[in-house]
Protein backbone atom coordinates (compact mmCIF):
# COMPACT_ATOMS: atom_id res chain seq x y z
CA UNK A 1 0.00 0.00 0.00
CA UNK A 2 1.66 3.45 -1.05
CA UNK A 3 2.06 6.13 1.90
CA UNK A 4 -0.43 8.87 1.82
CA UNK A 5 0.18 12.25 0.48
CA UNK A 6 -0.48 14.31 3.45
CA UNK A 7 0.36 12.26 6.87
CA UNK A 8 -0.02 14.43 9.95
CA UNK A 9 0.90 12.88 13.81
CA UNK A 10 0.23 14.26 16.65
CA UNK A 11 0.44 17.73 15.69
CA UNK A 12 -0.49 20.27 18.04
CA UNK A 13 -0.50 24.61 17.17
CA UNK A 14 -0.35 27.31 19.35
CA UNK A 15 -1.69 31.10 19.36
CA UNK A 16 1.13 32.53 21.79
CA UNK A 17 1.19 30.61 24.40
CA UNK A 18 -2.11 28.81 24.04
CA UNK A 19 -2.83 25.62 22.65
CA UNK A 20 -5.06 25.51 19.73
CA UNK A 21 -4.95 22.17 18.32
CA UNK A 22 -4.47 18.69 20.43
CA UNK A 23 -2.42 15.79 19.21
CA UNK A 24 -4.12 15.78 15.80
CA UNK A 25 -3.77 13.28 12.80
CA UNK A 26 -5.11 12.33 9.73
CA UNK A 27 -3.78 11.42 6.20
CA UNK A 28 -4.95 12.52 2.53
CA UNK A 29 -4.35 9.83 -0.36
CA UNK A 30 -3.12 10.73 -3.54
CA UNK A 31 -5.90 12.06 -5.76
CA UNK A 32 -8.73 11.75 -2.49
CA UNK A 33 -10.82 14.51 -1.14
CA UNK A 34 -11.00 14.25 2.26
CA UNK A 35 -13.39 16.76 4.11
CA UNK A 36 -12.97 18.17 7.65
CA UNK A 37 -15.67 18.79 9.81
CA UNK A 38 -16.63 20.85 12.79
CA UNK A 39 -18.16 23.83 14.51
CA UNK A 40 -16.64 27.29 14.88
CA UNK A 41 -13.64 27.32 16.75
CA UNK A 42 -13.09 23.65 16.59
CA UNK A 43 -9.56 24.13 15.04
CA UNK A 44 -10.49 23.57 11.44
CA UNK A 45 -8.99 26.92 10.40
CA UNK A 46 -5.91 26.09 12.36
CA UNK A 47 -5.25 22.64 11.10
CA UNK A 48 -5.34 24.57 7.69
CA UNK A 49 -2.74 26.89 8.82
CA UNK A 50 -0.63 24.47 10.69
CA UNK A 51 -0.13 22.42 7.88
CA UNK A 52 0.82 25.82 5.63
CA UNK A 53 3.05 26.32 8.95
CA UNK A 54 1.42 29.76 9.40
CA UNK A 55 1.18 29.02 13.02
CA UNK A 56 3.73 27.60 15.55
CA UNK A 57 3.57 23.58 15.47
CA UNK A 58 4.48 20.47 16.99
CA UNK A 59 4.45 17.22 15.55
CA UNK A 60 5.23 15.92 12.39
CA UNK A 61 3.64 16.47 9.41
CA UNK A 62 4.87 14.49 6.03
CA UNK A 63 4.43 15.15 2.32
CA UNK A 64 5.17 13.37 -0.40
CA UNK A 65 6.78 11.18 2.00
CA UNK A 66 9.34 13.95 3.11
CA UNK A 67 8.81 15.75 6.67
CA UNK A 68 7.78 19.35 6.12
CA UNK A 69 6.82 20.80 9.60
CA UNK A 70 9.56 22.65 9.49
CA UNK A 71 9.78 24.58 6.57
CA UNK A 72 8.53 27.83 5.96
CA UNK A 73 4.94 29.24 4.05
CA UNK A 74 6.29 29.94 1.14
CA UNK A 75 8.62 26.63 1.21
CA UNK A 76 5.78 24.46 1.61
CA UNK A 77 3.52 25.73 -1.43
CA UNK A 78 6.38 25.73 -3.66
CA UNK A 79 6.79 21.81 -2.53
CA UNK A 80 3.36 21.47 -4.05
CA UNK A 81 0.26 21.98 -1.17
CA UNK A 82 -2.07 25.10 -2.12
CA UNK A 83 -3.96 27.15 0.46
CA UNK A 84 -7.30 28.84 -0.38
CA UNK A 85 -7.58 30.49 3.31
CA UNK A 86 -10.40 31.59 4.94
CA UNK A 87 -12.11 35.05 3.39
CA UNK A 88 -10.53 34.65 0.18
CA UNK A 89 -7.45 36.19 0.15
CA UNK A 90 -7.44 37.69 -2.91
CA UNK A 91 -5.15 40.96 -3.64
CA UNK A 92 -7.59 43.39 -3.91
CA UNK A 93 -5.43 45.90 -5.35
CA UNK A 94 -3.90 43.43 -7.96
CA UNK A 95 -6.65 42.72 -11.08
CA UNK A 96 -8.08 39.31 -11.54
CA UNK A 97 -5.22 38.60 -14.32
CA UNK A 98 -2.67 40.06 -12.18
CA UNK A 99 -3.95 37.34 -8.98
CA UNK A 100 -3.62 34.50 -11.28
CA UNK A 101 -0.14 35.68 -13.12
CA UNK A 102 0.97 35.73 -9.61
CA UNK A 103 -0.43 31.93 -8.89
CA UNK A 104 1.51 30.90 -12.12
CA UNK A 105 5.12 32.52 -11.24
CA UNK A 106 6.29 30.02 -8.52
CA UNK A 107 5.50 26.54 -10.09
CA UNK A 108 6.13 23.59 -8.09
CA UNK A 109 8.81 21.38 -9.68
CA UNK A 110 7.34 18.89 -11.54
CA UNK A 111 4.46 20.53 -13.01
CA UNK A 112 5.49 22.15 -16.78
CA UNK A 113 2.13 22.59 -18.05
CA UNK A 114 2.61 26.22 -20.13
CA UNK A 115 1.08 29.19 -18.53
CA UNK A 116 -1.22 30.37 -20.99
CA UNK A 117 -2.71 26.66 -21.22
CA UNK A 118 -3.53 26.41 -17.65
CA UNK A 119 -4.48 29.53 -17.96
CA UNK A 120 -7.32 28.87 -20.84
CA UNK A 121 -8.19 25.44 -18.67
CA UNK A 122 -9.39 27.90 -15.87
CA UNK A 123 -10.78 30.40 -17.69
CA UNK A 124 -13.10 27.24 -18.85
CA UNK A 125 -13.82 25.82 -15.65
CA UNK A 126 -14.71 29.74 -14.61
CA UNK A 127 -15.16 31.32 -17.81
CA UNK A 128 -16.43 34.54 -15.52
CA UNK A 129 -13.01 34.60 -14.40
CA UNK A 130 -12.13 35.32 -18.02
CA UNK A 131 -14.48 38.23 -18.38
CA UNK A 132 -13.44 40.14 -15.13
CA UNK A 133 -9.89 39.52 -15.96
CA UNK A 134 -8.92 43.89 -16.17
CA UNK A 135 -11.48 43.90 -12.87
CA UNK A 136 -9.60 44.80 -9.45
CA UNK A 137 -9.87 41.50 -7.14
CA UNK A 138 -11.59 43.93 -4.69
CA UNK A 139 -14.58 45.27 -6.79
CA UNK A 140 -15.66 41.55 -7.25
CA UNK A 141 -18.33 39.93 -5.26
CA UNK A 142 -17.89 37.59 -2.51
CA UNK A 143 -18.48 34.52 -5.13
CA UNK A 144 -16.26 36.17 -7.67
CA UNK A 145 -13.74 36.40 -5.21
CA UNK A 146 -14.11 32.76 -4.26
CA UNK A 147 -13.75 31.70 -7.56
CA UNK A 148 -10.47 33.80 -8.00
CA UNK A 149 -9.31 32.10 -5.11
CA UNK A 150 -9.74 28.98 -5.82
CA UNK A 151 -8.30 29.34 -9.45
CA UNK A 152 -5.44 30.99 -8.34
CA UNK A 153 -4.56 28.27 -6.17
CA UNK A 154 -4.99 25.66 -8.58
CA UNK A 155 -3.14 27.66 -11.28
CA UNK A 156 0.17 27.19 -8.72
CA UNK A 157 -0.24 23.76 -9.67
CA UNK A 158 -0.62 21.89 -6.60
CA UNK A 159 -0.38 18.21 -5.45
CA UNK A 160 -2.49 18.69 -2.65
CA UNK A 161 -5.04 21.69 -2.38
CA UNK A 162 -6.03 22.65 1.27
CA UNK A 163 -9.55 24.88 1.02
CA UNK A 164 -11.19 26.66 4.19
CA UNK A 165 -14.58 27.59 4.38
CA UNK A 166 -15.19 28.06 0.99
CA UNK A 167 -18.93 28.78 1.19
CA UNK A 168 -18.90 31.42 4.07
CA UNK A 169 -20.58 34.25 3.24
CA UNK A 170 -21.93 32.91 0.06
CA UNK A 171 -26.01 32.47 -1.07
CA UNK A 172 -26.57 28.51 -1.36
CA UNK A 173 -27.33 29.13 -4.96
CA UNK A 174 -23.43 30.41 -5.30
CA UNK A 175 -22.15 27.93 -2.88
CA UNK A 176 -23.70 25.13 -5.17
CA UNK A 177 -22.79 26.21 -7.60
CA UNK A 178 -19.09 26.58 -6.85
CA UNK A 179 -19.17 23.37 -5.39
CA UNK A 180 -20.24 22.19 -8.97
CA UNK A 181 -16.96 23.73 -10.59
CA UNK A 182 -14.84 22.74 -7.45
CA UNK A 183 -16.15 19.32 -8.05
CA UNK A 184 -14.90 19.45 -11.86
CA UNK A 185 -11.94 21.31 -11.32
CA UNK A 186 -10.59 18.58 -8.97
CA UNK A 187 -11.51 15.97 -11.55
CA UNK A 188 -9.63 17.52 -14.54
CA UNK A 189 -6.54 18.92 -12.80
CA UNK A 190 -6.64 15.26 -10.55
CA UNK A 191 -5.31 17.61 -7.30
CA UNK A 192 -5.64 16.03 -3.69
CA UNK A 193 -8.06 17.79 -1.63
CA UNK A 194 -8.70 18.74 2.19
CA UNK A 195 -11.37 21.09 2.41
CA UNK A 196 -12.60 22.33 5.73
CA UNK A 197 -16.43 23.12 5.93
CA UNK A 198 -19.33 23.62 8.35
CA UNK A 199 -22.22 23.29 5.24
CA UNK A 200 -21.91 19.22 5.94
CA UNK A 201 -24.00 18.36 2.95
CA UNK A 202 -21.45 19.73 0.74
CA UNK A 203 -18.58 18.68 2.14
CA UNK A 204 -19.48 15.07 2.33
CA UNK A 205 -21.12 15.64 -1.37
CA UNK A 206 -17.30 16.30 -2.69
CA UNK A 207 -15.02 14.21 -0.10
CA UNK A 208 -14.71 10.74 -0.04
CA UNK A 209 -13.85 10.40 4.10
CA UNK A 210 -14.57 12.98 6.59
CA UNK A 211 -12.86 14.19 9.95
CA UNK A 212 -14.90 15.91 12.41
CA UNK A 213 -13.08 18.28 14.67
CA UNK A 214 -14.45 19.14 17.99
CA UNK A 215 -12.14 21.28 20.57
CA UNK A 216 -8.79 21.06 18.66
CA UNK A 217 -8.84 16.95 18.73
CA UNK A 218 -10.69 14.74 16.01
CA UNK A 219 -13.71 13.66 17.47
CA UNK A 220 -14.87 11.37 14.63
CA UNK A 221 -13.88 9.89 11.22
CA UNK A 222 -14.58 8.16 8.89
CA UNK A 223 -16.17 7.60 4.91
CA UNK A 224 -18.79 9.88 3.83
CA UNK A 225 -21.51 7.24 4.00
CA UNK A 226 -20.69 6.04 6.84
CA UNK A 227 -20.72 9.62 8.62
CA UNK A 228 -24.16 10.28 6.76
CA UNK A 229 -25.63 7.15 8.00
CA UNK A 230 -24.46 8.16 11.51
CA UNK A 231 -26.14 11.19 12.10
CA UNK A 232 -25.97 10.65 15.86
CA UNK A 233 -22.45 10.57 16.33
CA UNK A 234 -21.96 13.44 14.18
CA UNK A 235 -24.60 15.58 15.88
CA UNK A 236 -22.57 14.66 19.42
CA UNK A 237 -19.40 15.35 18.01
CA UNK A 238 -20.33 19.02 16.81
CA UNK A 239 -22.09 19.28 20.43
CA UNK A 240 -18.63 18.10 21.68
CA UNK A 241 -20.02 15.20 23.66
CA UNK A 242 -18.35 12.06 23.99
CA UNK A 243 -14.10 11.60 23.94
CA UNK A 244 -11.25 10.41 22.15
CA UNK A 245 -11.56 9.36 18.36
CA UNK A 246 -14.19 7.23 17.42
CA UNK A 247 -14.88 5.78 13.84
CA UNK A 248 -18.27 6.98 12.53
CA UNK A 249 -18.42 3.33 11.09
CA UNK A 250 -17.70 1.68 14.37
CA UNK A 251 -14.78 0.39 13.61
CA UNK B 1 7.31 86.47 -15.77
CA UNK B 2 11.17 86.12 -15.94
CA UNK B 3 10.78 85.61 -11.84
CA UNK B 4 7.68 83.38 -12.20
CA UNK B 5 9.33 81.10 -14.71
CA UNK B 6 12.46 80.78 -12.68
CA UNK B 7 10.55 80.00 -9.45
CA UNK B 8 9.06 77.32 -11.41
CA UNK B 9 11.52 75.84 -12.73
CA UNK B 10 13.45 75.60 -9.25
CA UNK B 11 10.72 74.24 -7.87
CA UNK B 12 9.48 71.82 -10.11
CA UNK B 13 13.34 70.36 -9.86
CA UNK B 14 13.30 70.45 -6.17
CA UNK B 15 9.99 68.86 -5.95
CA UNK B 16 11.28 65.87 -8.18
CA UNK B 17 13.73 65.34 -5.05
CA UNK B 18 11.22 65.76 -2.77
CA UNK B 19 8.62 63.35 -4.65
CA UNK B 20 11.74 60.66 -5.22
CA UNK B 21 12.62 60.60 -1.40
CA UNK B 22 8.55 60.05 -1.21
CA UNK B 23 8.49 57.58 -3.80
CA UNK B 24 11.07 55.61 -1.33
CA UNK B 25 8.89 56.02 1.87
CA UNK B 26 5.85 55.29 -0.05
CA UNK B 27 7.72 51.91 -1.38
CA UNK B 28 8.49 50.64 2.52
CA UNK B 29 5.19 51.87 3.86
CA UNK B 30 3.52 50.21 1.48
CA UNK B 31 5.73 46.92 1.82
CA UNK B 32 5.93 46.85 5.56
CA UNK B 33 3.62 49.69 7.10
CA UNK B 34 6.82 51.58 8.31
CA UNK B 35 6.95 55.06 7.86
CA UNK B 36 10.57 55.27 7.97
CA UNK B 37 12.02 58.35 10.02
CA UNK B 38 15.44 57.69 8.38
CA UNK B 39 14.94 57.59 5.42
CA UNK B 40 16.19 61.41 5.15
CA UNK B 41 19.21 60.14 6.66
CA UNK B 42 20.07 57.20 4.45
CA UNK B 43 19.98 59.67 1.40
CA UNK B 44 22.19 61.87 2.89
CA UNK B 45 24.77 59.12 3.83
CA UNK B 46 24.14 57.88 0.51
CA UNK B 47 25.28 61.54 -1.35
CA UNK B 48 28.68 61.39 1.02
CA UNK B 49 29.04 57.95 -0.24
CA UNK B 50 28.78 59.16 -3.50
CA UNK B 51 30.69 62.12 -2.61
CA UNK B 52 33.56 60.48 -0.76
CA UNK B 53 34.27 57.74 -4.36
CA UNK B 54 34.58 61.15 -6.33
CA UNK B 55 36.89 62.69 -4.11
CA UNK B 56 39.11 59.31 -4.76
CA UNK B 57 39.42 59.97 -7.84
CA UNK B 58 35.87 58.16 -8.67
CA UNK B 59 34.13 59.54 -12.09
CA UNK B 60 30.74 60.96 -11.23
CA UNK B 61 28.64 58.20 -12.65
CA UNK B 62 30.21 55.22 -11.46
CA UNK B 63 30.26 56.84 -7.88
CA UNK B 64 26.57 56.98 -8.55
CA UNK B 65 26.31 53.59 -9.30
CA UNK B 66 28.76 52.82 -6.59
CA UNK B 67 26.35 54.69 -3.95
CA UNK B 68 23.67 53.07 -5.34
CA UNK B 69 24.70 49.34 -4.63
CA UNK B 70 26.15 50.28 -1.49
CA UNK B 71 22.40 52.00 -0.75
CA UNK B 72 20.82 48.99 -1.93
CA UNK B 73 22.85 46.47 0.11
CA UNK B 74 22.39 48.74 3.12
CA UNK B 75 18.93 48.98 2.71
CA UNK B 76 18.26 45.11 2.63
CA UNK B 77 20.83 44.74 5.70
CA UNK B 78 18.20 47.20 7.77
CA UNK B 79 15.32 45.67 6.73
CA UNK B 80 17.06 42.01 8.46
CA UNK B 81 18.64 43.28 11.54
CA UNK B 82 16.44 46.36 12.49
CA UNK B 83 13.32 46.34 10.98
CA UNK B 84 12.38 42.38 10.65
CA UNK B 85 13.01 41.56 14.44
CA UNK B 86 10.22 44.29 15.12
CA UNK B 87 7.50 43.50 12.60
CA UNK B 88 5.04 42.25 15.09
CA UNK B 89 5.83 44.75 17.71
CA UNK B 90 3.38 47.66 18.17
CA UNK B 91 3.64 50.84 15.66
CA UNK B 92 5.27 52.98 18.49
CA UNK B 93 7.94 50.54 18.66
CA UNK B 94 8.87 50.72 14.82
CA UNK B 95 8.47 54.43 14.60
CA UNK B 96 11.13 54.63 17.57
CA UNK B 97 13.17 52.11 16.04
CA UNK B 98 13.83 54.58 12.29
CA UNK B 99 13.79 57.84 14.69
CA UNK B 100 16.84 56.26 16.38
CA UNK B 101 18.02 54.95 12.90
CA UNK B 102 17.66 58.44 11.87
CA UNK B 103 19.70 59.93 14.72
CA UNK B 104 22.41 57.14 14.51
CA UNK B 105 23.08 57.58 10.66
CA UNK B 106 23.51 61.21 11.08
CA UNK B 107 25.97 60.53 14.01
CA UNK B 108 27.97 57.96 12.14
CA UNK B 109 28.04 60.17 8.72
CA UNK B 110 29.41 63.47 11.19
CA UNK B 111 31.53 61.47 12.38
CA UNK B 112 33.14 60.48 9.65
CA UNK B 113 32.64 63.41 7.28
CA UNK B 114 32.40 66.20 9.90
CA UNK B 115 29.79 68.48 10.17
CA UNK B 116 31.06 71.27 7.88
CA UNK B 117 28.74 71.47 5.00
CA UNK B 118 30.44 70.82 1.80
CA UNK B 119 29.88 72.52 -1.77
CA UNK B 120 29.40 70.57 -4.57
CA UNK B 121 29.56 70.61 -8.32
CA UNK B 122 26.92 70.28 -10.29
CA UNK B 123 26.14 66.79 -11.35
CA UNK B 124 25.36 67.66 -14.77
CA UNK B 125 28.07 70.25 -15.71
CA UNK B 126 26.87 74.25 -15.53
CA UNK B 127 25.51 74.80 -18.48
CA UNK B 128 22.35 77.60 -18.38
CA UNK B 129 19.66 78.37 -20.61
CA UNK B 130 18.21 81.47 -20.64
CA UNK B 131 14.16 81.32 -20.98
CA UNK B 132 13.04 85.58 -21.28
CA UNK B 133 14.24 86.29 -18.14
CA UNK B 134 14.37 83.13 -16.63
CA UNK B 135 17.65 81.48 -16.02
CA UNK B 136 17.62 77.27 -16.28
CA UNK B 137 20.72 75.64 -15.25
CA UNK B 138 21.39 72.19 -16.46
CA UNK B 139 21.15 70.75 -12.78
CA UNK B 140 17.68 71.98 -12.23
CA UNK B 141 16.82 70.38 -15.92
CA UNK B 142 19.02 66.88 -15.10
CA UNK B 143 17.51 66.49 -11.39
CA UNK B 144 13.71 66.84 -12.81
CA UNK B 145 14.80 64.62 -15.68
CA UNK B 146 16.58 62.21 -13.24
CA UNK B 147 13.47 62.15 -11.14
CA UNK B 148 11.39 61.35 -14.33
CA UNK B 149 13.70 58.53 -15.03
CA UNK B 150 13.27 57.23 -11.87
CA UNK B 151 9.67 57.34 -11.80
CA UNK B 152 9.48 55.73 -15.19
CA UNK B 153 12.11 52.90 -14.09
CA UNK B 154 10.34 52.00 -10.82
CA UNK B 155 7.18 51.83 -12.40
CA UNK B 156 8.05 49.69 -14.69
CA UNK B 157 10.14 47.48 -12.32
CA UNK B 158 6.66 47.14 -10.44
CA UNK B 159 4.02 46.94 -12.69
CA UNK B 160 5.81 44.97 -15.59
CA UNK B 161 8.09 42.23 -13.79
CA UNK B 162 7.42 39.47 -11.76
CA UNK B 163 9.15 40.44 -9.09
CA UNK B 164 7.22 43.21 -8.95
CA UNK B 165 4.07 41.53 -9.03
CA UNK B 166 5.00 39.78 -6.22
CA UNK B 167 6.54 42.83 -3.96
CA UNK B 168 3.24 44.49 -4.62
CA UNK B 169 1.21 40.92 -3.48
CA UNK B 170 3.55 40.44 -0.39
CA UNK B 171 2.80 44.05 0.46
CA UNK B 172 -0.60 43.67 0.11
CA UNK B 173 -1.13 40.69 2.35
CA UNK B 174 1.69 38.90 3.35
CA UNK B 175 0.27 35.82 4.30
CA UNK B 176 -1.99 35.19 0.98
CA UNK B 177 1.35 35.86 -1.01
CA UNK B 178 3.56 33.23 1.30
CA UNK B 179 0.60 30.45 0.82
CA UNK B 180 1.48 31.10 -3.39
CA UNK B 181 4.86 30.02 -2.42
CA UNK B 182 6.23 33.77 -2.98
CA UNK B 183 9.37 34.44 -0.16
CA UNK B 184 7.94 37.38 1.10
CA UNK B 185 11.24 38.30 3.11
CA UNK B 186 13.04 38.61 0.09
CA UNK B 187 10.20 41.03 -1.30
CA UNK B 188 10.51 42.94 1.75
CA UNK B 189 14.71 43.11 1.90
CA UNK B 190 14.24 43.99 -2.12
CA UNK B 191 11.37 46.49 -1.22
CA UNK B 192 13.78 48.49 1.51
CA UNK B 193 16.38 48.24 -0.63
CA UNK B 194 15.43 49.95 -3.74
CA UNK B 195 13.69 52.54 -1.22
CA UNK B 196 17.28 53.05 -0.13
CA UNK B 197 18.84 53.31 -4.11
CA UNK B 198 15.86 55.72 -4.86
CA UNK B 199 16.35 57.82 -1.89
CA UNK B 200 20.00 57.65 -2.87
CA UNK B 201 19.77 59.10 -6.06
CA UNK B 202 17.41 61.99 -4.58
CA UNK B 203 20.03 63.04 -2.37
CA UNK B 204 22.97 62.71 -4.69
CA UNK B 205 21.07 65.36 -7.19
CA UNK B 206 20.10 67.55 -3.87
CA UNK B 207 23.61 67.79 -3.13
CA UNK B 208 24.83 70.53 -5.50
CA UNK B 209 22.31 72.56 -4.37
CA UNK B 210 21.43 72.65 -0.54
CA UNK B 211 25.15 71.37 -0.26
CA UNK B 212 26.14 68.70 1.18
CA UNK B 213 25.42 68.23 5.25
CA UNK B 214 24.71 65.64 7.71
CA UNK B 215 21.19 66.89 8.20
CA UNK B 216 20.89 67.93 4.45
CA UNK B 217 17.90 65.28 3.57
CA UNK B 218 16.41 64.97 7.06
CA UNK B 219 15.35 68.74 7.02
CA UNK B 220 13.28 67.92 3.63
CA UNK B 221 12.02 64.79 5.46
CA UNK B 222 8.70 66.78 6.46
CA UNK B 223 7.93 67.97 2.93
CA UNK B 224 8.79 64.55 1.87
CA UNK B 225 5.65 63.14 4.15
CA UNK B 226 3.53 65.86 3.33
CA UNK B 227 4.19 65.31 -0.64
CA UNK B 228 3.36 61.12 0.39
CA UNK B 229 -0.09 62.31 1.55
CA UNK B 230 -0.92 64.70 -0.96
CA UNK B 231 -0.44 62.55 -3.93
CA UNK B 232 -1.77 59.61 -2.45
CA UNK B 233 0.11 56.68 -0.96
CA UNK B 234 0.22 54.00 -3.44
CA UNK B 235 0.57 56.12 -6.77
CA UNK B 236 4.17 56.62 -7.57
CA UNK B 237 3.32 59.49 -9.88
CA UNK B 238 0.92 60.95 -7.40
CA UNK B 239 3.68 61.17 -4.90
CA UNK B 240 6.15 63.04 -7.87
CA UNK B 241 2.97 65.39 -8.67
CA UNK B 242 2.70 65.80 -4.58
CA UNK B 243 6.49 66.45 -4.52
CA UNK B 244 6.44 69.05 -7.44
CA UNK B 245 3.08 71.24 -5.70
CA UNK B 246 4.78 71.06 -2.58
CA UNK B 247 8.15 72.57 -4.38
CA UNK B 248 6.44 74.86 -6.48
CA UNK B 249 4.15 76.21 -3.85
CA UNK B 250 7.28 76.46 -1.31
CA UNK B 251 8.88 78.62 -3.95
CA UNK B 252 6.02 80.90 -4.72
CA UNK B 253 5.03 81.59 -1.27
CA UNK B 254 8.02 82.63 -0.70
CA UNK B 255 8.36 85.18 -3.73
CA UNK B 256 4.67 86.22 -3.89
CA UNK B 257 3.40 86.77 -0.33
CA UNK B 258 4.87 89.10 1.76
CA UNK B 259 4.25 88.24 4.76
CA UNK B 260 5.84 84.85 3.83
CA UNK B 261 9.81 84.45 5.14
CA UNK B 262 12.34 82.13 4.77
CA UNK B 263 11.41 80.63 7.93
CA UNK B 264 7.50 80.30 7.44
CA UNK B 265 8.22 79.43 3.30
CA UNK B 266 7.44 76.09 4.55
CA UNK B 267 4.05 76.50 5.64
CA UNK B 268 2.74 77.54 2.62
CA UNK B 269 2.60 73.57 0.62
CA UNK B 270 1.18 72.20 3.79
CA UNK B 271 -2.07 75.09 3.41
CA UNK B 272 -2.13 73.57 0.36
CA UNK B 273 -2.16 70.22 1.48
CA UNK B 274 -4.67 70.92 3.92
CA UNK B 275 -6.79 72.49 1.53
CA UNK B 276 -6.75 69.43 -1.07
CA UNK B 277 -7.17 66.99 1.67
CA UNK B 278 -10.28 68.32 2.60
CA UNK B 279 -12.18 67.67 -0.65
CA UNK B 280 -9.63 64.26 -1.15
CA UNK B 281 -8.62 62.91 1.77
CA UNK B 282 -7.35 60.17 0.50
CA UNK B 283 -4.81 62.59 -1.77
CA UNK B 284 -4.87 63.52 -5.14
CA UNK B 285 -4.32 59.58 -6.55
CA UNK B 286 -4.88 57.61 -3.86
CA UNK B 287 -7.34 55.00 -4.20
CA UNK B 288 -10.32 54.72 -1.66
CA UNK B 289 -10.70 50.93 -0.50
CA UNK B 290 -11.15 48.72 -3.41
CA UNK B 291 -13.11 46.13 -1.44
CA UNK B 292 -16.63 45.59 -1.49
CA UNK B 293 -18.99 45.94 1.24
Amino acid sequence: MSEPLLSVEGLCAYYGGVQVLRDVSLKVEEGEVVALLGPNGAGKTTLMKAISHAVRISGSVTFAGEEIGRRSTAQIARAGIGHVPEGRGTFTDLTVLENLQLAMSNQPKGRSRSAASRLDAIYEVFPKLGELSPRLAGKLSGGEQQMLAIARAVLAGPRLLLIDEPSTGLAPNLVAEMYERLGHLISTWEISVLIAEQNVHHALGIARRAYVLASGRVALEGTSDELRGNQDSLASAYLGEGSLTTSAGGH
Amino acid sequence: MGLLLQQLVSGIASGMMIGLLGMALSTVYQGTGVLNFGQGALATASAYIAWHLQQTGWPFWWSFVGSLVVSFALGWLIERVLIRPVADAPELTILVVTAALLLGVTAVVGMIWGYDAQAVSSSFGDHVWHLGDAVVTAQQVGTAAAGLVALVILHLVLHRTSLGLKMRASAMNRKSAAYLGVNTSRMLGIGWGLAAAMGAAAGIFSAPVSQLNPDMMTNALLMTFAALVLGGVGSLGGVMIGGVIVGVSTNLGFTYLPFISGDTADVVPFVVILAILLLRPQGLFGRESGARS
